[in-house]
């Protein structure tokens, strides 16, 4: 089996540039892609052995850097808003779907929010499969801000400057994320219910017990509308948000994924193997040295039996 | 595919397992029991599924169900260092996929058989460390006084100091065997805003680069970072040349801007399958899952609290080789609360056994389970 890699880049809606990493395997065997969005302070090479575990499972996928955040895409992370994610990713999946590509769409932590968002407008996605989603953006940026800070500061008018700097998850970014969360309407189960509603697609949601960053039945609750496509919620049990740093738990987690989107494509299921200790060690090795030449460099160093490929502008496999 | 909510509970997380890789706060909430269980479920596994260990236990009419209190665990068979000196001891039925080796400071080289389980829970070990005694944090850029995984083979100390990378962000300083403490300067000085610098490897290492620092008369102030350091494996062939922790502690002050709580020494060995952390306070605390004991050479039975006698360690979070282990150590275990708060016991290590007559009964275990791989 044969994985080719290409760096591959998009435009969104305000011109920066989102920088990817296409990923597809000699044995595909579904024409769509499965894209991958990292979540809040994280980047497209944290999900490498993810991408690596659905290639070698017949499957394509695409990870791109969020623009206004740490990564290879344009943008200061202080710019940082759910807007702005959401505007990546209508972005990329129009192109995609543009070009003949059905997409499934599967975004982590705080961009599910915006996911759900970009894909209840523009219903442009073939699936959605959301991972420890962020339905309610106030209680997690309490749980996540190591300063303390929440939303709360701009509702009461402690802050009212939008350009001031707070702290979350390690991150300095612009105190309009929380203007724009609260004037846009992200906060709020029920706006993501509403808007969960909207989507035609299947729509799964996979969360951990032992979130302390996102409660289970917050996301039961925003799944529990009647929707226009089928609706799936799966608890991992005994994981929390920091779930990538389970391997156990990735392999449930995988198993789930694997699982749902061959339903969503109508495949039959095919068994699944897990990455060894040592493939996975040597996938995050490959990928942070692919991550320090902003992907222009994908070559492989351990594994000869990889190809590579230039880069391009957009998706055509 | 159902068009209403369903919800599906997947569990299959061992609770050790769990410990490992989600526990947190587990050195103020001891539970014995658990350890005994884990402990237990462990010789189980090796009395079936290792030739040698079975014999051992057989020798010892041990088994495992015979482990029924915390003070049981004293009777669990043990396999000296030495052991591995002479044969990897693989259990059957494991999918090996590294055979471990030690740098033979003393002698003969250690052999211990990894699989990819025993691996990742290895990691897991570092990962708890991590989580209660270093702050969970992001972003952080591990700075590795050794080489860079393409160089580092099958030696136990540089493979698992190159495994840095899987966690956090890793820069190489040694390659060909030297130290490049000029780029490790430029690095420390260049880092990005907000990342926390962890600097990782032998005091040894980190003495020269100190050295570097005096001849090239400069100093860093890593103390607005929060920086760690964390030294590993020994001064080992340069044993001559250690230095005391407080010589340590100070200098470290002086030429870095450190406190001595930023200044951590991890233990570990090849035949162990755990990392043993120390606190802010310098004190090496046991994880939940380790049970360590300091036995007389004469008899192997418990000395006395506080007392130095030889280290055994009864490590559950192997499965490809037993590590139930009679080290070449002497050392103590102290069961007092620390000054941190934690409450967890703690070990020092005095120094390595010298001699024949130190070794005692330790020496003849090792015969003993010799014999057995070579059957």
């Amino acid at each position: 089996m044969t994985i080719s890699h290409r760096r591959v880049t998009y435009r969104n809606g305000r011109g920066q540039e989102i920088v990817g990493v296409l990923s597809v395997p000699d044995d595909r065997r579904w024409h769509g892609v499965v894209y991958l969005v990292p979540g809040f302070e994280r980047q497209l090479y944290h999900y490498g052995p993810v991408s690596e575990s659905f290639c070698r499972h017949g499957f394509a996928t695409l990870r791109t850097d969020l623009t206004n955040h740490r990564g290879a895409s344009e943008g200061e992370m202080r710019h940082f808003t759910l807007a702005s994610a959401a505007d990546d990713m209508t972005s990329v999946v129009s192109q995609l779907t543009a070009a003949g590509e059905p997409v499934v769409v599967v975004p982590s932590s705080l961009s599910a929010r915006s996911a759900v968002r970009a894909l209840a407008e523009h219903q442009l996605a073939s699936g959605l499969v959301l991972l420890l989603p962020v339905v309610d953006v106030d209680y997690t940026v309490k749980r996540a801000s190591v300063s303390q800070w929440n939303l709360d500061k701009w509702r009461d008018g402690t802050v009212t400057d939008p350009t001031t700097l707070v702290l979350i998850v390690e991150h300095e970014i612009e105190a309009n994320f929380a203007r724009a969360a609260i004037e846009e309407g992200w906060c709020g189960i029920d706006s993501v219910r509403s808007e969960i509603a909207q989507i035609k697609a299947p729509v799964v949601a996979i969360c951990a017990r032992q979130d302390d960053w996102v409660r289970a039945e917050d996301v039961e609750q925003a799944l529990s509308a009647p929707g226009a496509g089928p609706r799936q919620v799966v608890i991992l049990e005994s994981t929390s948000h920091q779930l990538t740093k389970n391997p156990i738990a990735v392999r449930l987690l995988i198993e789930s994924l694997l699982t749902t989107i061959e339903q969503i494509a109508e495949l039959d299921a095919r068994p699944i193997v897990h990455l060894e200790f040592e493939q996975v060690v040597s996938t995050v090795r490959r990928e942070r040295r692919w991550a320090k030449s902003k992907y222009h460099d994908l070559s492989e160093e351990e594994s000869a039996s990889v190809s590579t490929q230039g880069s391009s502008q957009g998706v055509h496999p | 595919m159902n068009t209403d909510t369903r919800v599906v509970r997947s569990s299959g997380v061992d609770s050790l397992d769990f410990m490992l890789f989600e526990g947190v706060n587990s050195y103020r909430n001891v539970a014995p029991d658990a350890q005994l269980r884990w402990i237990r479920e462990a010789a189980a596994h090796h009395v079936t599924h290792s030739q040698v260990y079975q014999r051992l236990a057989a020798a010892q009419k041990f088994t495992a169900d015979q482990l029924e209190r915390p003070a049981d665990l004293l009777r669990v068979p043990l396999i000296s260092s030495g052991s591995f000196k002479r044969r990897a001891l693989a259990a059957s039925g494991s999918r090996q996929v590294k055979l471990c080796t030690s740098s033979g400071t003393s002698g003969t080289k250690s052999i211990v058989p990894r699989d990819g389980l025993t691996l990742e829970r290895y990691v897991g070990s570092v990962l708890h460390g991590i989580r209660d005694f270093l702050e969970d944090r992001e972003r952080r850029q591990a700075l590795v006084l050794g080489p860079p995984p393409h160089e580092v083979g099958d030696l136990w100390f540089t493979y698992s100091l190159s495994l840095a990378e899987v966690l956090n962000e890793t820069d190489y300083f040694v390659s060909d065997g030297r130290l490049d403490s000029e780029a490790l300067w430029r690095t420390l000085t260049t880092l990005e805003s907000g990342v926390q610098p962890v600097i990782i490897g032998p005091p040894s290492l980190l003495w020269d680069f100190l050295e570097w620092l005096s001849q090239q008369r400069r100093s860093l102030d890593l103390s607005a970072r929060e920086a760690f350091i964390l030294t590993a494996g020994g001064w080992k062939l340069r044993i001559d040349e250690s230095v005391d922790r407080d010589t340590f502690n100070r200098r470290i002050h002086d030429q870095l801007g450190l406190p001595a709580e930023r200044l951590r020494d991890v233990f570990n060995m090849v035949e162990l399958n755990t990392v043993i952390f120390e606190c802010e306070k310098q004190q090496k605390h046991v994880p939940p899952w380790l049970h360590v004991s300091a036995r007389r050479a004469s008899d192997l039975e418990a000395v006395d609290e506080g007392e130095s006698g030889i280290l055994a360690y009864l490590d559950p979070t192997a499965l490809s080789y037993p590590a139930f282990i009679l080290s070449d150590d002497l050392g103590r275990v102290s069961h007092q609360i620390c000054g941190c708060g934690r409450r967890s016991a703690v070990m020092s290590i005095d120094r390595r056994l010298r001699s024949i007559e130190e070794r005692g009964c330790g020496l003849r275990m090792r015969t003993y389970a010799s014999q057995g791989t070579s059957r």
